[in-house]
């Protein structure tokens, strides 16, 4: 899953940057094609997934993740473009974060500062 | 009782435009109900009112439900850097996080206008958003769609000048445009007539660069022997109409009828119909010239050369040459012309040219007083698939394929094919006859039977505009030949003295940039120290700030910026530029303005050359 969550992860950011730069009107578009692994990670942790954080915890979060998901297809159904994005970047690549290891993202990170020194 | 945030925020606005909550009040009640759009407010996951819209069958979020903010950062990051004085452009107010960040964003030379195109959201607003805490002092406007949209045009206009346009951001709030993509296409579309036009300026400036300086030094001295525009006024009679003949396609189909408007109008052409009309015999009364391009064999025709012409000091010069008649000039903004004047105690009147000969010749018509100004062969675009009229260019103009052109309204045809030059004139003409009608009562008839439509004008075959207008007999040759030179011999003296000073005058603007040069490099010198001395630094800024005045006090100072328009440019809207520290920002200053000072130097003494051999040997 790991794998996965980090192509879904790079997904829902690349969209973001392709929207904010090129304003090309195509998120809503690009978005569905990242569907098919929201929809296989939320399926994994509202089912096997976990994070061992006591039952109270895990109801919470799994609770949350189904109004995200509820959010998801009402934006895909309305074609709104700031809901389906804050649902995405601001509800399920939070989940994904905590899935992703701590060396993923100083590897992120490396590449941004070198990118900066050009 | 404690004031409301609505009553708050209209408080505030109205000490910044005046009578804007009188507005608010008197027509909340229809917009909320003519517009059709829901706004419903709810609680973000971090607890912040967000704002909801419905609309067209669709409930749209105007800021995200867990976290507001978070887009509005990223695509404000996404717009670049912005540069001081830049205009920057936020269509749609959302939840004011657009806005917070741009401001945020910026320093405060940078002008930000906000255009709501929903008064719905801009009303439930009021009762949200803190715009005085939000927007402070900064440099801020707001156009909200049916309060005050009919002050989007002049409001751009004063914010997009010239230099600043290269520097404009904008950004549209995500989900506006599935709502009103119509009010933002409209509100996108001011922007770009304003850039376009600036553009046709800068193409204009850009093209006759080659010829502008030659011509102007070449044609000045037709000044001093000339005759100011502005003698005409009171001069023509101004109780018949004046008729505008342009060289159209259209200018085929009811040329002749224009014989019967001889000695009952004024009869003033476009160059370029010049040729057509005197081959149906008929001898316009004046004819406008302006290009510095413009080919002799367009006007070369027996019986062209003593028709009275107005004209441009930097037109072509074989056409003034050619031209033996009575030459009328007006103010073009240029230093050495109105020096000119000035010594002699006189000034020339100013005429907005609007940057083509029909637009000129239609401007002095208006500023002459006519009250009924007719258009003929005034298409403004390609009727059946020409250009020009026939007998212009060529015998038979060229069909040419307009299946890509863009299409506008016609006069007889349901849409025409135009070209971006004909249609920024045609709006020219809108925009004119628009601010001309507010002040005037003026008839403008489009007599063209073709072409495009142009806002504000009657349509009217020739004949009946003839028939109904043209019935008063009038001598409008004689009127011309009463006239007597600007200049009397003796102020003609005075200014042949300062012709022959010109090649000594522009010597020194060179020598003015040498020194210049010597002054950037001294500024470039001092910001490569490691331990740049500010009080050196901000002397040297003053004595280039006196000399980069000495220079554009120069009356030749203005051929010289035309002629290095396009470097002038980029230094222009470079001036805005920010830097880390002041050494770079010297040092950048220091790299541009050694530029400018060689090109200046380099200029100059091309000029130099061109005055010695023209205006230094007029006689």
């Amino acid at each position: 899953m790991e794998e996965k969550a980090q192509r879904l992860y790079e997904g829902i950011h690349y969209i973001g940057f392709y929207d904010a730069y090129y304003r090309e009107g195509r998120y809503l578009e690009q978005a569905k094609g990242l569907i098919p692994l929201v929809e296989e990670f939320a399926g994994w942790f509202l089912g096997e997934g976990g994070l061992g954080l006591g039952e109270e915890w895990e109801a919470a979060l799994k609770e949350n993740l189904v109004g995200i998901l509820r959010d998801i297809r009402q934006a895909l159904e309305e074609g709104d473009r700031v809901l389906l994005m804050d649902a995405l970047e601001q509800g399920v690549a939070e989940y994904l974060e905590m899935f992703l290891p701590e060396s993923y993202f100083e590897e992120r990170e490396a590449v941004h500062v070198e990118k900066q020194k050009g | 009782m404690s004031k409301s945030r609505r009553d708050e925020n209209l408080e505030w606005l109205d000490r910044k435009y005046p009578g804007i909550r009188k507005r608010v009040e008197e027509r909340k009640e229809g917009l909320l109900r003519g517009e059709g759009i829901e706004v419903e407010e709810e609680l973000s996951v971090e607890g912040e009112a967000i704002l909801k819209v419905r609309a067209k069958g669709r409930e749209l979020y105007l800021a995200g439900r867990r976290s507001p903010a978070a887009s509005a950062r990223n695509q404000v990051a996404a717009l670049g850097g912005i540069m001081g004085n830049a205009p920057v452009f936020l269509v749609g107010m959302g939840n004011l996080h657009y806005l917070e960040e741009v401001l945020r964003a910026t320093d405060e030379s940078v002008i930000v206008i906000i255009y709501e195109p929903v008064f719905s959201i801009f009303y439930r607003q009021l009762g949200i958003a803190d715009l005085k805490g939000t927007i402070g002092g900064r440099k801020a406007a707001l156009i909200v769609e049916g309060i005050n949209e009919e002050e989007t045009k002049g409001l751009l206009r004063a914010t997009l000048v010239k230099e600043r346009i290269p520097l404009m951001k904008n950004l549209t709030l995500p989900n506006y445009a599935e709502f009103c993509a119509e009010k933002i296409l409209a509100f996108y579309q001011e922007i770009d007539d304003i850039a376009k036009s600036y553009l046709t300026f800068l193409n204009t400036r850009l093209r006759f660069i080659s010829v502008a300086a030659d011509n102007f030094y070449h044609n000045v001295p037709y000044v001093r022997t000339g005759y100011r525009a502005g003698q005409l006024a009171g001069a023509v009679p101004n109780d018949v109409p004046a008729i505008l003949v342009s060289a159209g396609p259209s200018l085929n189909k009811n040329i002749r009828e224009l014989r019967r408007a001889k000695n009952h109008a004024f009869l003033i052409a476009a160059d370029t119909a010049v040729k057509p009309l005197l081959r149906e015999g008929i001898v316009p009364d004046m004819y406008a010239m302006l290009d510095g391009k413009k080919p002799l064999n367009l006007v070369e025709a027996e019986g062209s050369k003593k028709i009275p012409l107005v004209v441009l000091v930097n037109g072509a010069k074989a056409i003034l040459d050619y031209h033996t008649g009575k030459k009328f000039f007006i103010n073009e903004g240029y230093s050495y012309v109105n020096e000119m004047f000035k010594m002699n105690g006189e000034t020339l009147e100013y005429l907005p040219v609007g940057g083509s000969v029909a637009t000129l010749a239609f401007s002095l018509a208006c500023h002459l007083g006519f009250k009924d100004i007719i258009f003929v062969g005034q298409d403004l675009a390609l009727t059946g698939n020409k250009t020009h009229a026939d007998g212009t260019f060529k015998e038979k103009m060229d069909e040419i394929d307009t299946s890509k052109y863009k299409t506008v309204p016609g006069n007889y045809e349901k849409e025409v094919p135009t070209r971006g030059d004909f249609d920024n004139y045609r709006k020219w003409f809108e925009e004119f006859i628009e601010s001309w009608s507010k002040r005037y009562d003026v008839r403008f008839i489009n007599a063209t039977e073709g072409g495009a439509k142009i806002a504000g004008t009657e349509i009217m075959t020739l004949k009946e505009a003839i028939d109904g207008l043209c019935t008063k007999e009038v001598d409008i040759g004689r009127c011309f030949e009463k006239l007597e030179p600007a200049f009397s011999g003796e102020e003609q003296e005075k200014i042949l003295r300062y012709f022959h000073d010109t090649p000594k005058e522009i010597h020194k603007m060179a020598a003015l940039a040498e020194e210049g040069e010597k002054l950037y490099q001294r500024l470039d010198k001092q910001c490569s120290h490691g331990n740049m001395d500010r009080k050196a630094y901000l002397k040297i800024l003053t004595r280039v700030k006196k000399n980069r005045k000495r220079i554009e006090g120069n009356p030749n100072y203005q051929l010289v910026s035309e002629t290095i328009a396009r470097a002038e440019q980029i230094i222009q809207s470079s001036q805005f530029f920010r830097y880390d520290s002041m050494e770079e920002e010297g040092k950048e200053l220091a790299r541009q303005g050694k530029l400018y000072m060689d090109l200046i130097r380099e200029c100059a003494g091309i000029l130099e050359r061109i005055a010695e051999e023209t205006v230094a040997k007029a006689k």
